[in-house]
């Protein structure tokens, strides 16, 4: 089972994706705060990274580049992805990305 | 180039503006379309969570939307006041308890209580629907920045009954001394929700009716306080009354 971690500013967003990712048979940990997010990373927990973009104190772009790449070089940018989105076709992204 | 100055930052601003609009509409969007999705499945346990999640972001959708229409309106000068003479205590008090229970609903904050102090009758020549709009906006205002407390809403006349003012505060963290001096202009907010233009909203049509509005933060640095003054139009109202005494004198 593929296990993602999607970090968001918007409660919501989070909430929503994460019960509809569990029920696309995915294992999901969520984050309104990107630097708790950071604080609680641990290697190789997961398989799949979704970052918001526009998030209050670090935008998605200084989550990514200033910190995750540093901590590990070996991190890719797979896709942007255009919110609003339903779930089958985020579904859709993540398994497309997944299978390469 | 004094134009230049001028409209370079303002160009900046509307930009930023429309990312932010544009951002607050997506946001709003996603979560109505992935909780209706989740809704699809009849035997959800957390069903009613979802429809109130979806209510919750299309109130934040229509809100957008009369924010814009208002701004137009304004932009244009085409605000139009329809005033009439109505008890405020009545109206606040009104809003206040369908306010609380609206954010113990749609917020899931518990702990927010909304208390009126005012005298009994305080009329006033107003817009109701308008200052009704100013009210949620501040009420909507002060719980984005607390989440437990008393939100107090203050009515007072002044002793010659020439203005009355309402008096919003808060006991959340206050507001950033650098951005009071700019806080009713166009596209400034302090929150991440939010496009900037409630507060600018409400400073209009606080000046179509010939008052003022003000900010400050509170002596204790226990929350923040927002002031609308208008005029109660005693002329007018007691030429209303003086109308209405001689037809009953008629009849």
């Amino acid at each position: 089972m593929a296990k993602i971690l999607v970090v968001d500013d918007e409660p919501d967003i989070t909430a929503s994706l994460k019960n509809g990712l569990q029920r696309k048979g995915f294992e999901v940990d969520t984050y309104n705060d990107p630097t708790d997010a950071l604080s609680n990373f641990k290697p190789d927990a997961y398989d799949l990274l979704l970052i918001d973009i526009r998030m209050p104190k670090m935008n998605g772009f200084e989550v990514y580049y200033d910190e995750f790449k540093k901590m590990f070089p070996n991190l890719e940018v797979k896709c942007f992805i255009r919110k609003p989105i339903t779930i089958n076709d985020l579904v859709l992204h993540i398994n497309t990305e997944l299978d390469k | 180039m004094e134009l230049e100055k001028y409209l370079i930052p303002q160009n900046e601003a509307r930009s930023e503006f429309t990312n932010i609009a544009s951002h607050e509409m997506k946001t709003s969007i996603q979560a109505i379309l992935t909780y209706s999705e989740l809704l699809q499945n009849k035997d959800d346990e957390f069903r009613e969570s979802y429809i109130k999640a979806i209510l919750r972001n299309a109130l934040r959708l229509k809100v957008l939307s009369n924010n814009l229409g208002d701004l137009t309106k304004i932009d244009e000068k085409i605000l139009k006041l329809k005033k009439e003479r109505f008890d405020l205590n009545l109206l606040v008090s009104s809003i206040a308890k369908d306010f609380e229970n609206m954010v113990m609903y749609h917020d899931n904050k518990q702990e927010i209580k909304v208390r009126v102090i005012s005298p009994m009758h305080i009329f006033v020549e107003a817009d109701k629907e308008r200052l009704e709009q100013i009210i949620f906006n501040l009420l909507d205002n002060a719980v984005k920045f607390t989440d437990k407390g008393t939100i107090l809403i203050k009515l007072e006349e002044s002793s010659d009954k020439n203005w009355t003012e309402i008096t919003v505060t808060d006991t959340g963290p206050g507001i950033e001394d650098r951005i009071i001096p700019n806080l009713f202009n166009k596209f400034v907010t302090s929150s991440h929700h939010g496009t900037g233009l409630g507060l600018y909203i409400c400073k209009s049509i606080i000046e179509a009716h010939d008052g003022k509005i003000w900010a400050r933060n509170n002596a204790d640095k226990n929350g923040a306080s927002i002031t609308c003054r208008i005029p109660t139009n005693q002329g007018l109202v007691n030429k209303n009354y003086t109308k209405f005494l001689n037809s009953e004198s008629v009849s």
